[in-house]
């Protein structure tokens, strides 16, 4: 049962993150590969509150979300001046940056050592060590994302980035200031990816640059591209998927010197024939 | 379609829930005594996982050939924990549902991110090669015969000291060992007129290949230097020194156990000269081996016609090191952490182990040296 919680509360934190990205890339139709680094900086301000000044995880996973949404309100000032290509290569090159900043500022990460003994949330002295109290908590935050995230999705604001993903140019004819659109759904997106990194920090309980890299943000963009674009239900299904997939696989009963690599190979199959037969994604509404 | 999509994951759903659904295993007194075993086999470190894998399988194939523990056989279930701290827990949660208590665990991403969880669970595990300081944790339950930085670091000062250099650069991976090391070495080479003229950080990513602008920069500091501090544990040592050479540095080199036994370096002439705090262990076989060590060598050879590198004869010693507790005390895993760090010179096929209160080991140190392309042992 331990195992399956531990599996729950893995799904919801990257069913939380790909929701954040979704709503830049399926709903403004911006290519961001950046997402690692938000989640990292929600991470690692939760980390180094809670651990270093014994801050609340209540209260550090807020000042997660400002630092969050103030590096991403710089970085998407500068990215809204992009399009298309020249946006996912910005976002790319931004990640790489917030990466050597998680590797190289040693005295306030501790660097390639990382974070370790963090821990787990605490409120009114009831603490959410035990694995299926974290899951109610990491559920019910995903809960609220997801409502909040509808909201916003089938607002004016929302039907004004898929006006702007469909025809950017089009748009600001009728007067709309598209920039600003697309600042506030990046920030939007990189305090969400925030908060999961907090839930990640809190219930891992250790840290370290590797967890924030490329690849991390590739995968999450794989979890949008197979759930579907500009859908949230499909964010959450990419989650489940992705990260349920090579669990499964563990008990498949493949030769122990060859399991690992036969998991690894199983799974390239399975995502390259989905991807045959779902180009947009299992529930995805929109294309790249 | 959708319909068909959720219908597709209510069924992955389900087949998870009921293969996880099922109570783990709980084995007679007289079934076999199963291990669990989360190594690197895939990512930046699955060379190493490989030489874990197949210590691993030679010490259950040794072990169960003599006659098993007490009569019954070994087993270990094994499950990729990557270099991944999320791997790593998702495999340590994978074990643990097949009813494992006793565990082989190593790489320090891995053990830093589950070490906590198995002591909370009330379980064992034994690093054989992790150097994470966050290993060191007040708990028995936490085993490891891998020295660390803090070891090795004091090590390398000595051997500059004794050739009377005063002047070095230090070269290491921008990783958790490097920066470790460098940090450590700082605090042990800060004598009278000695000084660290450059030190640089390499990449530690797996893809990473020339390092030229790096050793440039030592190379621009090569009058100043009498020594260069380097160690490299990743698959990317030999291109380095490679380079290293072409870029025309040529100082003496003094380096550590893990860059001496590194898989990847395959020609030690580019290593010519240089001087190695490394563990009493040796690959090839020695006149002074042991038996036992001896044995152990014949057998990896024959097994997988290579010479054992310290990486798989360490998982060897974790297993044979539980292994003996498990024959001694039974398995609860309490009981074999107590027995495991009360252990006093216990002989290893890689040295010779005592541990402390931590569970930690004190281990012999020696140095070694390349001497026309062969290592050699100096006094």
């Amino acid at each position: 049962m331990e195992y399956l919680i531990h599996l729950g509360i893995l799904v919801a934190i990257y069913a939380i993150l790909g929701i954040s990205l979704n709503l830049v890339v399926g709903y403004a139709g911006l290519l961001s590969i950046t997402q690692a680094a938000f989640y990292g900086i929600g991470a690692y301000s939760t980390a180094i509150l809670m651990t270093n000044y014994g801050v609340n995880f209540f209260v550090s996973i807020l000042v997660g979300m400002v630092a969050t949404a103030i590096v991403s309100l710089l970085v998407g000032f500068v990215l809204s001046r992009f399009r298309e290509d020249y946006y996912a290569l910005g976002s790319f090159g931004f990640n790489i940056i917030i990466y050597s900043i998680f590797l190289n500022w040693q005295s306030l990460t501790r660097g390639p050592l990382g974070i370790p003994g963090i821990d787990r949330p605490e409120v009114f002295g009831f603490s959410f060590s035990e694995n299926i109290w974290f899951l109610v908590l990491v559920v019910a935050a995903g809960a609220l994302i997801y409502y909040l995230t509808e909201y916003i999705s089938k607002s004016a604001f929302g039907r004004v980035l898929k006006a702007i993903r469909e025809d950017e140019q089009a748009i600001q004819i009728f007067g709309y200031k598209t920039i600003y659109y697309k600042l506030a759904i990046f920030v939007i997106s990189a305090v969400i990816a925030g908060i999961a990194g907090a839930f990640f920090a809190s219930y891992i309980t250790f840290i370290d640059p590797s967890t924030f890299t490329l690849n991390e943000s590739i995968f999450v963009l794989s979890i949008i591209i197979l759930g579907g674009l500009a859908n949230i239900r499909g964010s959450i299904l990419g989650a489940l998927f992705l990260i349920l997939l090579p669990e499964i696989l563990r008990f498949v009963g493949f030769p122990s010197d060859i399991a690992a690599q036969m998991r690894q190979v199983v799974y390239g199959v399975l995502l390259i024939v989905l991807m045959l037969y779902r180009p947009q994604g299992l529930l995805g509404e929109y294309k790249l | 379609m959708k319909k068909t999509v959720w219908t597709v994951i209510a069924v992955i759903v389900i087949i998870l829930i009921a293969v996880l659904a099922q109570k783990p295993s709980k084995e007679a007194a007289t079934g076999p005594v199963r291990l669990g075993g989360a190594f690197m086999i895939t990512g930046p470190a699955a060379p190493v996982g490989e030489l874990q894998q197949k210590g691993a399988s030679l010490a259950v194939e040794t072990i169960n050939n003599a006659g098993g523990i007490n009569g019954r056989p070994i087993e270990i279930v094994i499950e990729d924990a990557g270099y991944d701290p999320k791997t790593a827990v998702s495999a340590y949660q994978a074990l643990k549902i097949k009813g494992l208590k006793l565990f082989i665990m190593d790489g320090s991403s891995v053990v830093s991110a589950t070490h906590q969880l198995v002591v909370d669970d009330g379980n064992f595990t034994i690093a054989g090669g992790a150097t994470a300081p966050s290993y060191f944790d007040n708990s028995i339950q936490s085993c490891r015969i891998a020295l660390t930085a803090k070891d090795f670091a004091p090590g390398m000062a000595e051997i500059l000291r004794k050739h009377d250099y005063k002047n070095v650069a230090v070269f290491l991976a921008d990783n958790e060992y490097g920066r470790g090391l460098a940090s450590e070495f700082v605090k042990a080479f800060n004598g009278k007129d000695e000084s660290i003229v450059v030190t640089e950080f390499y990449s530690g990513s797996a893809g990473s290949s020339d390092f030229r602008t790096n050793i440039l920069k030592i190379k621009a500091q090569q009058d100043k230097i009498d020594a260069i501090v380097f160690s490299n544990i990743l698959t990317n040592a030999e291109g380095m020194l490679r380079q290293m050479k072409e870029l025309g540095v040529n100082k003496p080199i003094v380096s550590d156990n893990p860059t001496f036994e590194n898989p990847s370096i395959k020609d030690f002439s580019l290593l010519e000269g240089t001087e190695v705090v490394d563990y009493e262990y040796t690959r090839a076989i020695q006149p002074t081996d042991s038996a036992k060590v001896k044995g152990f060598k014949e057998a990896y050879r024959a097994k997988y016609g290579i010479d054992p590198q310290y990486f798989g004869a360490g998982t060897y010693d974790s297993i044979m090191l539980v292994a003996e507790a498990v024959g001694k005390v039974g398995e609860d895993p309490k009981a074999v952490a107590k027995y495991i760090s009360s252990l006093k010179n216990y002989e290893g096929v890689t040295g010779t182990y005592t541990f402390d209160n931590d569970c930690e080991v004190d281990r012999t140190l020696i140095t070694r040296g390349i001497k026309n392309g062969v290592k050699v042992d100096i006094k």
